[in-house]
């Protein structure tokens, strides 16, 4: 069984695996520091640690939405680093080959699988393909 | 997991054991018949020796056994000749050369040329020949690599790799795959396999045998990825050697926050106000022991560096025909270890430019370290040719570094500055002497990367002096904080010349440029907000200025508010941000709120480049 953390980026449904997640928290304030990426919002001052926020709306291309601030923060094997999105829904869990469909799903990026749950897309999001990308901007911002 | 944790240990260990062999080796060179010193060696060797084998590093083993070899012959002959010495000195390199190969997982490079060079060896090689077959033979033939895809449909790909490994390991050894056994047996779940197989088959009938899994979609033979695969930074604050009377301190600390925390939740229960008063103030006490030990932790004295400085004179001298003696003094000075080990490098640029550029036949080469308030002050002095501030003026002339006028009218001590320009270096230019000598620039950069300032000093036919100002620590350090668009900012104290502020009318434009005069010097002004891209603020008087340094030159950088000074904690940002320039780091204040470490220096390297 997996537990998927579904969360809005739009009109899109996207989701993480749960074990993947540490925290949700809102309202903090992002603190922005110098020469950072565009997609990087900023710092948030999580728990006395320094925790830099990924503006997931601003990667996928999305139109800004100002339904409120939802930060997930993920697990310190992650970085530890915060994904800024629009909404937060309730975890769901899924019996594996049960009520879960995978597809194939290359021709877009940051998606590792779509899973049909009860008639509703769920597209699972690529934390290495985010890390690859983050590292790449980094060095760039860098080196 | 574990076996990480071993080589890990292993490098630790072996890589003190070179550092004992090398500084043996320099004081035998000038007493060869030091008895307890050739016994040292041999016992380092020996060790090494030992724990290599017990790791399976072949080549290792077997040069370590060679030197071992060699020292007990030199044991019995009670001496040790200056030939030999430059020789097991070349030894202890090609084993820090082997202990790379080890860290970086890459397979050991041969020692076979080197343990040939040996004038002894014929004999030696002749007694041991059966050993070193048998090592031979458990590392002939590298194996071929294997990439296994796996059907993205595919719900566990771990335990289907498993069942892969276990069906190549039939055709042969599996001499290591990527994720390794143990990360799929803990559920790593890429889709992707990278098997090195050591196997006499050919690749068609390999191919042929793993074609009948059919939620294998691609199965390929890549070449060595050998020099793609990035090296490992040579890191060395991975694991920390701690004396276990500073742990028990640790412990007893840990033991009185224990009470005091109970002390305190009770004065609350009971709105014990004095209590809590008391509690608060013991807490304070024992946050700021603790904040002490634990710097304590990571403090570690020059000494280290010493050996690898005199290595350098020692090696240069001797290639280079001259007669140069080092003074150290002040290698007890405790720094960061961060520091330290950023400081490794350019402090042997320094000492190589001394004796490439500075000394002429003989002279003294004096490396200084002392206490300075809450600094360091490291310096190193030859007393060479010196460095002639005519021929950088000629130099700065020549590729238009500044302006003209300006070079012109510049002092000695402030022309000397210009040798760390970017640009300026190709050392051939100041002295004569041909030099692989890097550009100090570089130097330059390098110390201020760990936070501090450097300054040259020098007088023709005396000498030439460099002088760095440390920080002693890189997580707490004094900073100056500024407010520029809205946002709080923090510089280093150490990069901080001085603050002003100035009234608008001191401003001077020269072309475009705004410049303010500054004690006897036209600085140009920045302002902080088009540096940061921010929107221009409204305009300021008095103007608040912050004298500091950017690319080796001192500028004024307008801030919209000098808020003042204080001491803070600075946390790196997690990787991969920790790369991103301009930004070394932020704190966060006892209300909250993030100020970011500007680094001024960094940001303007990235406009450049």
């Amino acid at each position: 069984m997996r537990q998927l953390l579904p969360f809005m980026i739009g009109y899109e449904t996207y989701a993480l695996e749960l074990v993947e997640v540490q925290e949700v928290v809102e309202n903090q304030k992002i603190y922005p520091f110098p020469g950072s990426p565009e997609i990087v919002a900023g710092s948030i001052n999580f728990h006395g640690r320094i925790i830099p926020v990924v503006d997931l709306v601003k990667l996928l291309n999305f139109p800004p939405d100002k339904r409120g601030q939802r930060l997930i923060v993920l697990t310190n094997q992650r970085g530890p680093v915060a994904l800024e999105v629009d909404q937060v829904q309730a975890v769901i869990n899924i019996e594996t080959g049960l009520d879960i469909q995978m597809e194939n799903y290359t021709e877009r990026s940051y998606i590792n699988e779509v899973i049909n749950w009860h008639g509703k897309m769920i597209s699972l999001f690529d934390l290495d393909q985010l890390q690859i990308k983050l590292e790449l901007l980094c060095t760039q911002a860098g080196g | 997991m574990d076996i990480d944790k071993f080589r890990e240990m292993f490098l630790i260990e072996a890589a003190e054991h070179l550092q004992s062999m090398s500084e043996l080796l320099l004081q035998l060179d000038s007493d060869p018949v030091d008895q307890d010193g050739i016994d040292a060696l041999f016992r380092d060797a020996h060790s090494i020796k030992g724990m290599a084998a017990t790791m399976e590093h072949p080549e290792t083993t077997r040069l370590a056994h060679h030197l071992e070899d060699h020292l007990a012959d030199c044991r019995q002959a009670g001496r040790i000749s200056g030939f030999e010495i430059d020789w097991l000195l070349e030894a202890v390199d090609l084993l820090e050369l082997l202990l790379d190969d080890i860290r970086n997982e890459r397979s050991e490079r041969s020692v076979d040329s080197f343990i040939s060079s040996n004038p002894k060896s014929p004999e030696l090689s002749a007694c041991s020949g059966e050993e070193i077959a048998a090592v031979a033979l458990s590392v002939s033939g590298q194996g071929q690599l294997i990439q296994l895809q796996l059907q993205e449909t595919v719900v566990t790909p771990g335990p289907r790799f498993l069942v892969l490994l276990n069906t190549l390991a039939t055709l042969g050894p599996v001499l290591e795959s990527t994720p390794s056994m143990d990360d799929l047996l803990q559920g790593d779940c890429s889709h992707q396999l990278l098997v090195r197989l050591e196997s006499d088959l050919p690749q068609q009938q390999i191919h042929q045998q793993l074609q009948q899994y059919s939620e294998l979609k691609l199965i390929t033979f890549p070449d060595e990825p050998e020099q793609a695969r990035p090296a490992k930074k040579r890191s060395m604050d991975k694991t920390v050697r701690v004396s276990t009377e500073l742990l028990d301190h640790f412990i007893n600390l840990t033991g009185e926050l224990i009470t005091n925390r109970y002390q305190l939740q009770n004065a609350l229960k009971e709105s014990n106000w004095q209590d809590l008063n008391e509690g608060v103030g013991q807490l304070a006490r024992l946050v700021k022991n603790l904040h002490h030990q634990v710097l304590q932790v990571r403090m570690v004295s020059l000494e280290s560096l010493a050996g690898r400085l005199s290595r350098t004179v020692h090696d240069l001298s001797r290639s280079q025909d001259k007669e140069i003696q080092l003074q150290i003094e002040g290698a007890d000075i405790e720094l960061d270890r961060a520091i330290v080990e950023g400081l490794t490098d350019p402090l042997i640029h320094m000492v190589r430019n001394a004796v490439d550029h500075g000394i002429e036949q003989q002279g003294t080469i004096s490396i200084k370290a002392w206490r300075e308030r809450d600094l360091v002050m490291v310096q190193v002095a030859d007393d060479g040719r010196g460095i002639d501030p005519e021929k950088i003026r000629q130099r700065a002339l020549e590729i238009g570094l500044t302006n003209p006028l300006q070079v012109r009218t510049l002092r000695n001590y402030d022309l000397l500055q210009l040798i760390c320009q970017p640009g300026f270096s190709t050392a051939e230019k100041i002295s004569e002497t041909s030099g692989r000598g890097v550009g100090m620039d570089v130097v330059k950069t390098a110390v201020e990367r760990v936070g501090g300032l450097l300054s040259i000093d020098s007088t023709p036919g005396e000498g030439t002096q460099i002088t760095l100002k440390l920080p002693l620590s890189l997580a707490i350090i004094r900073v100056l904080i500024i407010e520029s668009a809205g946002g709080s900012l923090a510089m280093p104290i150490a990069r901080v010349v001085q603050t002003i502020e100035i009234s608008p009318d001191e401003v001077q434009s020269s072309g475009k440029q705004l410049m303010i005069h500054y004690q006897d010097e036209l600085l140009p002004m920045l302002s902080l907000r088009k540096i940061l891209k921010a929107p221009k603020g409204e305009n300021l008087n008095p103007i608040p200025l912050v004298i500091t340094e950017v690319m080796g030159r001192k500028v004024g950088l307008v801030v919209d508010r000098l808020v003042g000074q204080r001491e803070v904690f600075v946390q790196r940002l997690p990787p991969p941000f920790d790369q991103i320039r301009g930004c070394s780091g932020g704190t966060i204040l006892g209300n909250g709120q993030i100020v970011f470490l500007l680094d001024l220096q960094t940001l303007f390297e990235r406009r450049q480049g």
